[in-house]
């Protein structure tokens, strides 16, 4: 059981309106933070439990190059992350049973690059493996559970489309992909489904886009709490999120983001909205 | 495009708020509803007495969190003190045959009135014999020639126990109690009487017909008088049973889920020659998807502070046992509690008495 959400999940939020291949010497990077704070959890069945308030925060840096026409270089560093609980303390007589637990760490790197297939009339095609690094650690805190990362290897391989299109005279872009993520270490693979689409207001100074995330485990691993130690905190998620984000760009290259996300479904995740911020440049 | 200075500086705020949030937002507390009434327990669960013997009781505050107050201050009294007298620090004696209650109360702080209670059966320590009375022995002893003896009208004198047994229980006591006639058939207080036992290891004998059953065995017990020169006794073959302790000595139950999680199955908790174990039955499961999953004791079922932690869960189904310490006794704590220890989160518990 991992009751926060992967990394990879969170590289969605900074994707975004990274729109299509970037041109040869065009890049986009993001300094970002995440933010999660949750009491209660989707169980391995999906029903709601209480748990222990818990809260993630991430600082990541997002970046990528367009190497050439077709090849984009992608990583996501979260070179600060921190994973805490609240101190638990006696409604009746105030005495303190657990005092707050904070773990600060790096989190997990992922690496990947981008191959634009082309277009096809108005849609864009392109390819994308990333690499999730397990810089991570897999057992943090005093009983190993504030990880920063799952401490496995992954390789997420994903077909990416996209298109630009028009309703009643305002442009909207659509981008989704499928994607099949290969786990080590006993995890269980997942698929990865996505679809993302947004418009422009303000002379395009002003995005607000709209995303969902579907992952879906293949519950082909075999983690469970009776082989692993703690292990098990990134196996057998399941998801189904929700969110939205606005951008605005404070110059030509410039810009500010707000997000926030809430699973609508899921198993092994907290349930609890997310929120995002950052600051983003356009090169 | 040359950047203005002034983003720099909104974007050099923004990352200031951004990291301004991060390190205050481990801040926070969960309050945990932990209350449960208080409540006082008698935690030597006899069901049994036997005459001749002593016992202590003892009982245990727990205050409004499940926490075992020390040094509580606990009245003791019994609802028949003719059956059983019992003193202010728990020391019970019962006195006869019969159905007796024991009442433990104590007043918190708080002026609440706690009460426990346990029913008790007070069983004799000995078996009677037959009321058949005991046949005088008597056994001359060679006199001197006298010439002239006086025939008048008397009789041999008798000695007799009027309450004879056949068994006593180990470790406890006896008073013997003798009849005699003397020479002219009339009831009469017996001259010095001399008690003797045929085994002092089995059963241990005192001037005034008192035993102390020591260790099982079968002993004679004898009683005799000196009259004149007639030696008179009375006897009594005693079988000693080894003692036992009549008192509850385990628990069984149903383990089940407080949670979304699978946890069920049969549960006993017993003593044993090593300390209590406590085993789970043929149709334990749980959920192998939590992390941290460990069962603890514990007086609050809302939470594992003061609980006992018997360790992490490493067997999800079929039968298993954990071997508690010496130091752990059975009607110590109230619950079973299994509980995902990194998230705080309740799996399951079961509740070893009421």
């Amino acid at each position: 059981m991992k009751y926060y959400l992967l990394p990879l999940f969170l590289l969605i939020n900074f994707v975004s309106h990274a729109q299509w291949i970037k041109e040869k010497g065009d890049a986009y990077l993001k300094l970002g933070g995440w933010s999660l704070l949750a009491n209660e959890h989707f169980t391995d069945e999906g029903k709601l439990d209480p748990n222990a308030t818990r809260g993630l925060f991430i600082s990541s840096l997002y970046g990528q190059i367009g190497l050439s026409k077709k090849i984009n270089l992608i990583a996501y560093v979260p070179f600060f992350v921190k994973n805490y609980q609240f101190a638990q303390v006696s409604k009746t007589n105030n005495k303190e049973y657990e005092p707050r637990q904070v773990y600060n760490g790096l989190g997990d790197i992922n690496l990947g690059i981008e191959y634009g297939f082309g277009q096809l009339k108005n849609w864009h095609f392109s390819g994308t493996l990333t690499l999730g690094i397990p810089s991570g650690a897999d057992a943090a805190g005093i009983d190993g559970s504030y990880q920063t990362g799952d401490g496995e290897f992954n390789q997420l391989l994903q077909g990416n489309v996209g298109k630009s299109f028009s309703l009643g005279g305002q442009g909207f872009y659509f981008k989704s992909y499928l994607g099949y993520n290969n786990r080590t270490e006993g995890f269980s693979d997942e698929l990865h489904s996505y679809a993302e689409t947004g418009t422009q207001f303000l002379k395009s100074k002003l995005l607000l886009l709209t995303r969902m995330h579907w992952i879906k485990p293949l519950y082909n691993g075999t983690l469970d709490a009776s082989n692993a130690n703690g292990a098990i905190f990134a196996n057998n998620i399941e998801s189904l999120v929700l969110g939205g984000e606005i951008a605005v760009l404070l110059s030509s290259k410039w810009g500010i983001s707000l997000g926030a996300s809430t699973p609508l479904y899921g198993k092994v995740i907290y349930r609890a909205s997310s929120f995002s911020g950052g600051v983003f440049l356009n090169l | 495009m040359s950047r203005p200075q002034i983003l720099d500086m909104k974007s050099f705020r923004f990352l200031n708020f951004l990291f301004i949030i991060s390190f205050l937002s481990c801040g926070g507390v969960d309050l945990i509803d932990d209350y449960v009434p208080p409540s006082l327990r008698i935690t030597t669960p006899f069901t049994e007495l036997t005459l001749g013997n002593s016992y202590t009781f003892t009982a245990r505050y727990f205050d409004n969190v499940g926490d075992a107050v020390e040094n509580a201050s606990i009245q003791w009294e019994s609802s028949h003190p003719e059956l059983l007298q019992i003193d202010a620090q728990g020391n019970a004696t019962p006195l006869k045959v019969g159905t007796v209650q024991i009442v433990a109360t104590l007043t918190t702080p708080d002026g609440i009135v706690l009460t426990d209670e346990i029913n008790l059966s007070i069983q004799s320590n000995v078996v009677l014999e037959p009321t058949t009375p005991e046949t005088p022995v008597e056994e001359e002893m060679e006199m001197p020639v006298e010439e002239e003896m006086p025939m008048e009208n008397t009789v041999t004198p008798t000695l007799s126990i009027t309450n004879a047994i056949s068994q006593i229980t180990a470790a406890t006591s006896y008073q013997f109690e003798v009849a005699y006639t003397d020479e002219m058939g009339n009831p009469a207080t017996p001259p010095q009487v001399t008690w003797t036992s045929s085994n002092n290891d089995i059963i241990e004998v005192d001037a005034n017909g008192t035993i102390q059953a020591i260790m099982s065995g079968t002993v004679t017990l004898t009683v005799s008088i000196q009259i004149s020169s007639t030696l008179i006794q009375a006897h009594n073959q005693i079988l000693v049973n080894a003692p036992v302790m009549e008192m509850i000595t385990s628990f069984s139950g149903k383990v089940v889920s407080k949670s979304s999680y699978t946890l069920q199955g049969g549960f006993t908790l017993a003593e044993s020659e090593n300390g209590l174990i406590l085993s789970l039955d043929e149709d334990y499961k749980a959920s192998t998807a939590l992390p941290g999953l460990y069962v603890y004791l514990s007086n609050n079922a809302n939470t594992t502070a003061g609980a006992y932690e018997i360790g992490k869960v490493t067997v999800f189904a079929g039968a298993h046992s954990y071997q508690l310490p010496n130091s752990i006794e059975l009607m110590d704590y109230q619950y079973i509690l299994y509980w995902c220890k990194p998230f705080n989160v309740k799996v399951g518990e079961a509740k070893i008495y009421d």
